[in-house]
């Protein structure tokens, strides 16, 4: 049965093709050695930079937005990459205290990459700095409320 | 209930200029709700803005231009009925067409009126090479240029003035129309000009 929503919903506009996006939130934990703020920039640094080079090297036209959203008690973090890999990555937002657990929401608008591609690279590049920084992944949704 | 949107092509800095735009409506005395529309079903913008003490309105699940435009038209009646804001910004999806939120966005007549205020389209001048000359990626900066009332110049203080300049005649070139304001949040340069044109004073 179709929900109120879904009764809004119409197809996109055709000026939308070749953009794709992929979005998750994850939430992660590193027991007994909780991460400085610090480490969390450079750990949000990586993932976006990461990222970017993957999808370049998937061909992409343009890296539109590469956002991401950490959250952890007082502190947040937010980290935003645009253009090209080589962009700067922009990281803002508030320290907290040490977090021994965090969550993590990561989105990827791009252009020129399929919706697979898109989802590898961004699944890829916190896998990659997950281990990098030995958390472990607790949870995780992802757009399509894929656990 | 006035209208304003800021639009743009993703990664131009709506989110950015709405936090400072927001900040410089207030100190004008005036109630702002922001209506935000995110790409890729996991919203961030919504939370920047949280975060910084706004009142956001998030829509996900696809483009109000288009796919979700029904449930926008539901949101400003909700804010038109219960915070009765003097303005609501929308920052739609950065691959939206503005004319179509425009003509999408309408509330219940018993609830107000809807008055729209000026569109206002963010153009990156340090990717404006590539918007400008990139086939595919032209056409739907183009969409969104002509229909803009202003084209805010962003990042101005990260580009090189051949850079702004090369920017500037393009957009021209495209909406001929459209009142130009340079625009650098990081030190505020653009930002009173565009909340007067929210207000419709100096238009």
């Amino acid at each position: 049965m179709m929900s109120g929503e879904d009764l809004f919903r119409i197809a996109p506009h055709p000026a939308h093709s070749q953009i794709n996006s992929y979005g998750f939130r994850v939430a992660l934990i590193r027991p007994g050695a909780p991460a400085h703020a610090q480490e969390l920039r450079a750990f949000a640094a990586r993932i976006l930079r990461d990222m970017a080079c993957d999808l370049e090297a998937r061909g992409a036209v343009d890296l539109a937005h590469l956002k991401l959203h950490l959250d952890y008690g007082e502190g947040f973090l937010f980290g935003s990459l645009v253009g090209s890999a080589r962009s700067e990555v922009e990281l803002k937002g508030k320290d907290g205290a040490d977090a021994e657990a965090f969550g993590l929401t990561v989105n990827a608008v791009v252009f020129g990459v399929e919706k697979a591609g898109v989802r590898e690279a961004a699944e890829g590049a916190v896998e990659r700095a997950v281990r990098a920084y030995n958390f472990r992944r607790d949870d995780m949704v992802n757009s399509s409320g894929e656990r | 209930m006035k209208l304003v949107q800021v639009a743009g092509y993703l990664g131009s800095g709506k989110t950015t200029l709405i936090l400072s735009l927001v900040k410089e409506l207030a100190t004008r005395g005036r109630k702002v709700a922001v209506l935000v529309n995110d790409v890729g079903e996991v919203p961030v913008d919504g939370q920047v803005m949280e975060k910084y003490g706004l009142t956001v309105k998030d829509i996900g699940g696809g483009c109000i231009c288009c796919q979700v435009a029904g449930n926008m038209r539901a949101t400003l009646n909700n804010l038109a009925r219960n915070q009765k804001p003097d303005i609501v910004i929308i920052e739609p999806t950065g691959m939206a067409v503005p004319s179509a939120i425009r003509d999408g966005a309408t509330i219940d007549p018993k609830f107000d009126s809807l008055n729209h205020g000026p569109t206002i389209v963010l153009f990156d001048t340090t990717r404006a090479e590539k918007f400008l000359t990139y086939e595919t990626l032209e056409r739907l900066v183009n969409t969104q240029l002509k229909d803009a009332d202003i084209v805010a110049l962003s990042k101005t203080d990260s580009a090189s003035p051949e850079k702004v300049e090369y920017a500037r005649s393009g957009v021209l070139k495209i909406n001929p129309k459209a009142r130009i304001v340079m625009l650098a949040t990081k030190t505020g340069e653009g930002v009173p000009e565009l909340a007067a044109a929210a207000l419709g004073e100096g238009v």
